[in-house]
């Protein structure tokens, strides 16, 4: 059979690559996405926590990877790496499936703020960080976040803090659980400015999507009625209707061939059970990378050849270096009264006047972040979380009690903050450890940034001061602990950093691999950092970015 | 970051950061079939029933018929009956146990709980002259107190088996249906359909 030969061929369907589709798609290119997972379908998405949850689920789980998808972690390079499989802590997990990330994730939709994108020039040298500035501007970028807010349908209030914008967001907020009637009141009171957090879940039907039906199963669930906005139920059905979009799930791709001139001309890809079955060509006039900071660097990494001995685009050795990811920590409070229901998507209440406002102990200028409260949690979410006082007997009719009485006398807190990136810390493929089809598995070596726990720190402590306010009885904050070597999380950026010196970046402003002609990336490799707020809409609004450019390039 | 598991666990939820079963290396042949099958064809999802309950009758795959009896008397003295809702063993969580340990990737968690079952034996032996399952109950729960005593930080190995033990019972319970609707009383598995997506609106 003759390869078959596609302008675009674009790796992994993911925040990314759904919106890279769609957009080549709709400008009449011929494309074919390959995913490697399974193509699940929205009325297929359940409640049973142990199936069909992504943090919950334990037992035969629809989505992938699979569990003989390995990788090894380490916390610097003298240590011998471990093997993980998915879902370990330490593995950095992302769903492998049509959709990737965004099937199952929260949608928080945020803005990075203008600071985010030019750290170097903000904060100057800070010893042990590599910060660089974004060879994009905020203002660059401003017309891609309104793009994908207005497509994805993102829901919620302005955000008095919030980077300047030219449009208002498409929707308005989805409806407030209990908690807010608490936490306004207690936010305002501390002086802050509270708003309606920003969501890419349809508040009311929105192009051909309904409405949410507010059930108690968001976060780590897939959405049942398609109104979470998951490249899986927006973007791509629009580029599959265009006629010009070829989806292949279950397509796993090892590598991006290069031509008798050094010319990358196409993937080689492989169906249906890992180590069995053919490797396939594609032909391709351009490939574009959007499999996830993880998962990135080891495709080009695999893809060696005469004209690339270490790796494609890794001359430089810059392959897989910075990857980071934003601070997450929980702070919860037990209450007297019923605080919190069981209505979805639960969050609702967001706080954004810390950024790039917010000074340390030693008065040194921070970053710090964004608190909200948190989705609706099932039973086992709650119990799994919660941290059972020492006064209260460890098994038995009084810690049974315990659950039943504060699962819905309890609010969490959830904060993101900003993080400093350091060059030792790196996704690369592991020298020995091969996965079941005989290929490299991606090596994660990671270690926290010192400065990363002041910024924790200083989270920790406004979710405890609003929990106070708001009447808890008990606050439970997370022990910080500085340099922690724990992995990379699902909010993993920055593997494949965007920047305009070959010698310090792996990218060019516009997406294209530095010295190849024709392979871009648009996936969460591409952040030079994180930024004080979850990642997914400033990946999507990068990804317009990187499309427009490759459109330019015909 | 975060330094206790638990908290650790919950530190990047929305991250699987916290994510137990997989993280302990408990992946089943089962599922990766199952995935390895999802992937040839791409189907809606099967709506397989996994509760508790499901695996109670061919029980147990794995434990002998007196590990078994001896899971089923821990689990229930963790979460035990009373006036609001059944306990553990009604809800079938040794059961759940037995299927999970039985299907597992990794050989590890096997050892752990056969290993962990004897060591309770001959706790009890050492403390009341008797193997467990002839113990009164009261002495049954002297046994778990000892195992207990260090919850947060467990030393020996009976004190480290104790919170597997707890960790799967927690686990199997509140994802049962007893779990979830009887004691919980949660609604989040039913849809709520009367909701408007918009208050407003
Ligand atoms: C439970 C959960 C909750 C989250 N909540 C939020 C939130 O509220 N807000 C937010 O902003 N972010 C959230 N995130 C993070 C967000 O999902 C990610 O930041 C985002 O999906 C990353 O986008 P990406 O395009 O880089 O990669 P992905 O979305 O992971 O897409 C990569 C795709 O590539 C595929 N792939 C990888 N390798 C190959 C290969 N070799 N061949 C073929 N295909 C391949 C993968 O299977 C995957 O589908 C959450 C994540 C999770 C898991
Ligand atoms: S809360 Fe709304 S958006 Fe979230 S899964 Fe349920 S219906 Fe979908």
């Amino acid at each position: 059979m003759a390869p078959i030969s596609t302008d675009a061929v674009i790796v992994g369907s993911g925040a990314g690559g759904g919106i890279v589709a769609k957009e080549l798609a709709s400008a009449g290119w011929s494309v074919v996405l390959l995913e490697r997972g399974p193509w699940l379908q929205s009325a297929g998405f359940g409640h049973v926590e142990t199936r069909d949850g992504w943090v919950t689920g334990i037992y035969r789980v629809p989505f992938g990877p699979g569990p003989a998808e390995i990788r090894t972690v380490r916390a610097g390079e003298s240590d011998s790496a471990r093997i993980v499989r998915p879902r370990d802590p330490l593995y950095g997990t992302l769903p492998a499936c049509v959709g990737g990330g965004t099937v199952y994730y929260g949608a928080m939709a945020w803005r990075f703020h203008r600071e985010t994108l030019r750290l170097r020039s903000h904060f100057g040298l800070i010893p042990g960080a590599n910060l660089e500035d974004w060879p994009v501007t905020y203002d660059a970028l401003e017309p891609c976040y309104e793009k994908a807010e207005y497509e994805l349908g993102v829901s919620g209030d302005e955000n008095p803090f919030g980077p300047p914008r030219m449009r208002p967001l498409p929707l308005p907020p989805v409806g407030e659980n209990t908690e807010a009637r608490v936490l306004f009141p207690a936010a305002r009171r501390l002086g802050w400015k509270p708003f309606h957090t920003p969501l890419a879940i349809l508040s009311q039907a929105y192009r051909g999507r309904p409405a949410c039906i507010r059930c108690a199963y968001c976060n780590g669930y897939g959405c049942e009625v398609g109104a979470k906005s998951s490249t899986l139920v927006s973007v791509i059905p629009q580029a599959l209707a265009t006629g010009n979009c070829r989806l292949v799930p279950n397509a796993f791709v090892r590598e991006v061939t290069v031509d008798r001139s050094g010319k990358p001309d196409g993937v080689l890809f492989q169906t249906g059970t890992p180590g069995k079955g053919a490797w396939q060509k594609l032909r391709a006039r351009v490939v574009v990378l959007c499999c996830s900071a993880t998962e990135t660097p080891r495709l080009l990494l695999n893809s060696r050849s005469r004209f690339f001995p270490r790796g494609l685009g890794n001359e430089r050795d810059q392959v897989g270096r910075n990857i980071d990811n934003d601070g997450g920590l929980f702070v919860y409070g037990l209450f007297g009264d019923m605080v919190t229901d069981q209505v979805g998507p639960g969050v609702c209440f967001g706080v954004d006047d810390f950024q790039f406002r917010a000074r340390g102990r030693e008065g040194q200028s921070l970053g710090a972040g964004i608190l909200s409260n948190y989705h609706t949690r099932g039973p086992l979410g709650f119990i799994r979380r919660v941290h059972v006082p020492e006064n209260v007997q460890p098994f038995g009719a009084e810690l049974k009690n315990f659950y039943r009485k504060y699962f819905l006398r309890s609010i969490w807190l959830y904060a993101t903050c900003h993080t400093y990136p350091r060059y030792e810390n790196r996704v690369d493929v592991d020298p020995s450890v091969r996965d079941a089809r005989g290929l490299p598995v991606s090596r994660i070596t990671f270690r926290q940034h010192p400065r990363n726990a002041d910024e924790e720190q200083y989270m920790a402590e406004r979710c405890e001061e609003l929990l106070r306010e708001a009447g808890a009885t008990v606050v439970v904050k997370p022990l910080i602990q500085r340099e922690s070597p724990q992995g990379i999380s699902t909010h993993q950026v920055g593997s494949c950093r965007m920047g305009s010196d070959p010698q310090s970046s792996v990218v060019d402003r516009t997406g294209r691999v530095h010295g190849v002609p024709n392979v871009y990336v648009a996936d969460g490799s591409l952040l030079p950092n994180p930024g004080g707020a979850n990642p997914a809409l400033t990946i999507q609004a990068l990804a317009y970015w990187v499309s427009s450019h490759i459109l330019r390039s015909r | 970051m975060p330094n206790d598991s638990d908290l650790h666990e919950a530190a990047h939820t929305d991250a699987p950061k916290e994510h137990a079963d997989a993280g302990k290396g408990e992946l089943t042949r089962r599922e990766l079939i199952g995935i390895a099958a999802g992937a040839i064809v791409a189907s809606p999802l099967a709506r397989l029933e996994i509760t508790a309950a499901a695996n109670q009758e061919q029980a147990p795959h794995f434990f002998s018929r007196e590990e078994l009896e001896m899971v089923e008397i821990l689990t229930d003295r963790i979460i035990p009956t009373d006036d609001h809702s059944p306990g553990a063993r009604a809800a079938g969580v040794a059961a759940y146990i037995d299927g999970r340990l039985a299907e597992s990737w990794e050989e590890q968690p096997r050892k752990v709980w056969r290993d962990g079952l004897k060591r309770v034996d001959a706790l009890c032996q050492k403390m009341h002259g008797q193997p467990f399952l002839k113990a009164t109950p009261e002495q049954q729960v002297a046994v778990l107190s000892r195992m207990a005593q260090n919850e947060f930080h467990p030393k020996s190995e009976e004190e480290k088996f104790f919170a597997e033990l707890k960790r799967r019972t927690v686990t199997a319970y509140y994802t049962s249906e007893i779990g979830i609707h009887k004691e919980m009383e949660y609604k989040g598995n039913t849809l709520l359909k009367e909701f408007a997506g918009y208050e407003g609106s």
